[in-house]
């Protein structure tokens, strides 16, 4: 079956100048859609149009393929997944070229190959399709409207605009079997079901958005709040996180023992959330070499590179314990407050900074009054057990060597949490009864106590980092890596004391996905990708601007379709007609004749013919042998049959004869 | 790998049946609007992003509307159509349909449909095609197959034939139209239906009322301009004469009148001698001497869709139309499901018949080649001069032709090549008559005739 006699209308006029319009006004280009949708409307009122061949469109859609291509890297890479909607915005402009080609040629429409390639090297007459033809305004003109969508003008003037044109394109299409009232009913109908439609859709965008927003919750990225951490402690079932990778660390030497990065630390603890009292920023000075430092007159003992990924513009970044100074990092700004807490100011996406850090800071920022507060609701607890554990009488030393030692024990690691207990007593209970919890209880329970037996401490929270990727050459750390700890002030000292059980990394690793090795690689890709598209990478880092190598072939790949290609096509039909012409009875020669006329100054005037040419200049005397050459020459020019043997020895007896003599008839001619 | 071919296979029927059933539905401008409902959808899945969303539910809304309208179609018709008997492959054929408009009302902007019949080809099948446009087309297309097998389901459909608009048709009224179907192969083509459509409102979806209309038309091979063949064979007796020949039919060459003998057939008795004698008295007529030519088609080739296979079945085509002479008859042998000898010419069989054998003439993919050599000891008394016309230029063939010579039977042998492949072959049995060994390139078969008609063939 064909159904192709009902062929795609043509557009009424100035649709598509109004769908241009449309898209301009939605997406802030109106001065340029004015010019695109002058320049359409114009060919209904002028009636130039240039022949394109087939071979010219092809050329076109290539050219508007690459176009599209180019755009979709270069907004992707700029934009992310946000940017499908910019290339939506552009993507009448990249295929204005071919609209306006087609509707300015002679045919008015265009093979259907020049928006296939597939089809070009197809024989037509095996496959129809490589010879049928498209007629492309209507797309156009929904693509149009759709792109006008990305605008994303929030007005109900957008619904009444497509309403409209969509009422003049049906219009157009019309059956005329049906009455105008009917058509009409109909058509109020369907658009009152649309609106309807749409109020529907936002509703149930809310409502799906209110139910299963927590399910994607731990595929986001999460943003750190320098002043707040809401723990999971009292959370029922399993702690679930994910494998994403979200923090790369390089080091000069391997590391032996996990590293921890410091993100925030907390002073204040109640119901389940560590806060901050108190939290001033100060934004740091950079220094003359581009760096920022962190602790001043600190020599740095070593140093890290560190990747993460900033949620947002500003951001908390993850720091070494005790690092002094921050490098190698195009920030904005950077800000830091009194509890060694580091905001920067940069970008969205990956980042990468160099840190120098010192383990052997002789003096750091005292405590305050907040490093000992612990809320009365959990007093009589901590006390009891301090009590228990005679941490008064001991040392500082001493007091923090008994909490860790209490803590690895007698208590258990685990992420599953399946009783519920009153409000506020699951610290108590994982204290006195389950001994079981996840870091933040420990880390919570070591402040807590440690606080109660005078040592100043504070909550911190960031990642340990211990995994090495081999395909990275570097360390990384998941999502699942995120981990608590205390800080206990010793010595004048802000000192590290992790007392969950050393079992938790293990632990941590069962919750890896079978996928994760794929899920790495990808990582890695788009990291790549990211870190060179950026436009604050280091020169040193721009080694890995390997990708850009891979635009090349691919870029001559393209280059050798529009070009190269094409041209040895047109050698080929060029040696094909030569050919054909040669089959022809190019080799005649009279031929000959004609030049010796022609070089004698009868030249013959474009589109003439030979015979109008040869009585116009009126040869005379030979005029009967001439007549009698041409009459040969056409018949072995043009006849399918050719000439015979004998007519072909005459017609080169007569051009013979008349070349042996054609001083004599042309200077006659030149005297007449 | 073949459970994921098998997979994919299963997947192309679906895909095609859906896409097909799409096509009848939709008009061109319900295809962009459903095209423009599935983007607009796409872009508008996060409602907050962008506008598409509205798009999408104004575009659903119209196909929704145009969809309900199409649910019912309360005309009333009567299709007939009326076909030629023959056509010819590749070469558009008219034929008509008259649609009678038994309902009450007039109707307008109706779309006729004749279809012809879909035959889904199996795995099996499937594997074996070959498709010449392969070579165009990319990589991923040729691996995956959906285009290879689209085009064997339009092959094997047999034609395309163009819908047409029945503008109006008044109530109680008739109107004929002329469609045009354009065979891609030979061989019977089988009309399965007509289906009239008409549109909704808007004119994006056709509501469709399908008559069961079951029809056959056999279209021929397509043929060429052949050399004049004259082989130096003598005329040979036949045995049985023309009557054994022709099963039906007699000699024309009146010998003489003898009595009745037993056994003599009642139509040779002379009536009217046998009535001034009173004794039955029958005609004698003279023993039958006549050329009597064989066309031998090799059909063995595993790919029934070859290009090749298809030319030499339109060259034995060409001489079944330009031999016999006035006085010789044409057999015409090759090997289907069985070893097949049709004979014409002096009366027996028109060419058009022969013609006829020849358009459900199918490759033989089996290994049958020895009953095609068992034909030649068979007639080699009674055949004056042999045609092949050959596939392939192998051992066996040449075992063939070498035994048609040893019979002392004058041979000409056609060689069908595959255009692309160099003419490097050598000419075996045939060394002693090159002349008589000709070699036509699929792409080229007709300058390839003309030349060999330039030889003199006859001569010896």
């Amino acid at each position: 079956m064909n159904t192709s006699s009902t062929q795609l209308h043509n557009a009424p006029p100035l649709l598509m100048g109004a769908g241009l319009l449309i898209w301009g006004w939605q997406c802030n280009f109106l001065l340029f859609a004015l010019v695109m949708a002058l320049l359409l409307e114009t060919s209904h009122l002028i009636s130039w149009r240039w022949p394109i061949t087939d071979k010219e469109f092809n050329t076109l859609s290539d050219f508007s393929g690459v176009m599209f291509f180019i755009a979709v890297v270069y907004i992707f890479t700029n934009e992310g997944a946000r940017g499908i909607y910019i290339i939506l915005t552009v993507l009448p402009f990249i295929l204005f070229p071919l609209l306006i080609t087609q509707k300015y040629s002679h045919e008015g429409t265009m093979n259907s190959s020049a928006l296939f390639p597939g089809l070009r090297k197809l024989d037509s007459s095996l496959s129809p399709e490589a010879n049928s033809r498209v007629d492309v305004n209507l797309p156009y003109f929904v693509i149009c409207i759709i792109s006008a969508s990305a605008g994303n003008q929030r007005t109900m003037l957008f619904f009444v605009a497509v309403c409209i044109l969509l009422t003049i394109v049906l219009w157009s299409v019309r059956p005329s079997r049906y009455s105008l009232p009917v058509w009409f009913i109909t058509l109020t109908m369907a658009f009152s079901i649309a609106y309807a439609g749409q109020l529907g859709l936002r509703q149930l965008q809310a409502s799906i958005e209110a139910s299963f927003l927590g399910i994607f919750d731990q595929l986001r990225w999460r943003y750190r709040d320098p002043n707040r951490s809401t723990t999971a402690m009292g959370s029922l079932g399993r702690l679930k996180l994910s494998d994403r990778i979200v923090l790369r660390l390089k080091t000069k030497q391997a590391i032996q023992t996990p590293i921890l990065l410091k993100e925030a630390s907390y002073n204040t603890f109640a119901h389940g959330i560590w806060n901050n009292k108190e939290s001033d920023f100060t934004v740091l000075d950079q220094n003359l070499d581009k760096s920022w430092t962190l602790m001043d007159e600190v020599e740095a003992e070593a140093s890290v590179t560190l990747s993460t990924y900033m949620v947002r513009e500003k951001g908390v970044i993850p720091l070494p314990h005790r690092s002094s100074k921050i490098k190698n990092v195009a920030a904005v700004e950077i800000e830091k407050n009194q509890h060694g807490t580091v905001i920067m100011d940069m970008r969205e996406g990956w980042i990468q900074y160099d840190v120098e850090y010192n383990a052997n800071i002789q003096k750091e920022l005292p405590p305050d009054e907040n490093d000992l507060h612990i809320l009365d609701f959990y007093r009589a607890d901590i006390d009891k057990l301090a009590k228990q554990l005679k941490l008064s009488s001991m040392t500082d030393e001493q007091a923090v060597y008994t909490v860790h030692r209490f803590f690895q024990d007698n208590f258990t690691y685990s992420l599953n949490r399946k009783q519920r207990y009153p409000r506020g007593k699951y610290l108590s209970n994982f204290l006195f009864k389950n001994r079981q919890g996840h870091c933040e209880y420990f880390a919570t329970a070591t402040t807590l106590l440690l606080r109660s037996a005078g040592i100043p401490a504070r909550y911190a929270i960031g990642y340990s980092v211990s995994e090495y990727s081999s395909l990275e050459r570097q360390y990384i750390a998941r999502a699942r890596h995120a981990h608590s700890w205390a800080l206990v002030f010793v010595n004048n000292k802000w000192q590290v004391l992790d007392t969950t059980p050393s079992i938790w990394a293990p632990h941590e690793e069962e919750n890896a996905s079978v996928l994760e090795p794929f899920m790495d690689l990808w990582a890695w890709i788009s990291y790549t990708w990211s870190r060179w598209q950026s436009e604050d990478v280091v020169d040193e880092e721009q080694n890995t601007g390997f990708l850009l190598w891979l635009l090349i072939p691919l870029i001559a790949l393209l280059a050798w379709r529009m070009y190269f290609k094409e041209r040895i096509k047109r050698r080929h039909p060029s040696s094909l007609v030569a050919e054909e012409i040669a089959y022809n009875g190019i080799d005649s020669s009279f031929y000959e004749l004609i030049e010796q006329i022609e070089q004698n100054g009868l030249p013959r005037h474009p589109g003439e013919t030979l015979i109008t040419w040869l009585r116009r200049i009126d040869l005379r005397i030979q005029n009967s042998q001439i007549e009698t050459a041409l009459k040969l020459h056409y018949q072995y020019r043009f006849d399918p049959s050719g000439l015979s043997s004998l007519d072909a020895k005459e017609l080169q007896r007569i051009v013979s004869f008349l070349l042996s003599c054609k001083d004599e008839w042309l200077s006659v001619q030149n005297v007449a | 790998m073949l459970i994921f071919r098998r997979l994919l296979f299963k997947n192309f029927k679906f895909v095609y049946k859906l896409s097909q059933r799409l096509r009848y539905r939709f008009t061109s401008a319900g295809a962009l609007i459903a095209s423009g409902m599935l983007a607009s959808g796409i872009f508008g899945v996060d409602i907050r992003q962008s506008m598409a969303f509205q798009i999408f539910t104004i575009m659903a809304s119209l196909l929704l509307a145009s969809f309900l309208y199409s649910l019912s179609f309360r005309g009333q018709f009567k299709i007939t159509r009326e076909l030629p008997q023959f056509g010819t492959v590749h070469q558009t054929m008219r034929y008509r349909i008259t649609v009678h408009n038994l309902g009450k009302f007039a109707q307008n902007d109706l779309l006729l449909i004749d279809d012809l019949e879909t035959y889904f080809p199996k795995h099996e099948e499937f594997g074996k095609s070959r498709d010449p446009q392969d070579k165009n087309r990319n990589r991923f297309d040729r691996v995956i197959g959906y285009p290879r097998l689209v085009a064997l389901i339009r092959k094997l459909r047999g034609g395309t034939i163009q819908a047409q608009a029945v503008e109006n048709i008044a109530a109680n009224d008739f109107m004929e139209l002329n469609f045009e179907l354009l065979p891609s192969r030979r061989g019977y083509v089988h009309f399965s239906s007509t289906r009239i459509s008409r549109p909704d409102p808007f004119g994006l979806v056709r509501a469709i009322k399908k008559y069961e209309q079951k029809d056959k038309l056999l279209i021929l091979p397509k043929t060429y301009r052949t050399p004049k063949v004259e082989l130096k064979g003598l005329r040979k007796y036949q045995q049985g004469g023309m009557t054994q020949v022709s099963v039906i039919g007699d000699s024309q060459e009146f010998m003489s009148l003898r009595d009745y003998r037993p056994g003599d057939p009642l139509r040779a008795i002379h009536w009217r001698s046998y009535a001034k004698t009173g004794t039955p008295v029958v005609k004698e007529f003279h023993d039958e001497f006549f050329v009597r030519q064989g066309l031998i088609l090799d059909t063995f080739q595993e790919d029934k869709n070859n290009v090749v296979f298809e030319e030499a079945v339109s060259v034995a085509a060409s001489f079944c139309l330009t031999l016999p002479g006035q006085d010789a008859l044409l057999d015409l042998m090759f090997i289907g499901d069985q070893a097949y000898r049709f004979t014409s010419g002096r009366g027996l069989g028109q060419s058009e018949n022969m013609l006829e054998v020849l358009a459900c003439t199918e490759a033989c993919n089996n290994d049958s080649f020895s009953k095609l050599h068992e034909l030649i000891p068979e007639y080699s008394n009674e055949t004056s001069g042999m045609i092949c016309v050959l596939l392939d230029w192998d051992k066996k063939r040449q075992e063939l032709i070498e035994s048609i010579i040893r019979a002392s039977i004058p041979v000409v042998v056609f060689l069908i090549i595959d255009g692309e492949n160099e003419p490097n072959i050598e000419h075996g049995p045939m060394e002693n008559h090159p002349e008589r060994f000709i070699i036509l390139p699929s792409d080229n078969i007709q300058s390839s005739l003309d030349e060999a008609s330039n030889l003199s063939l006859a001569k010896e």
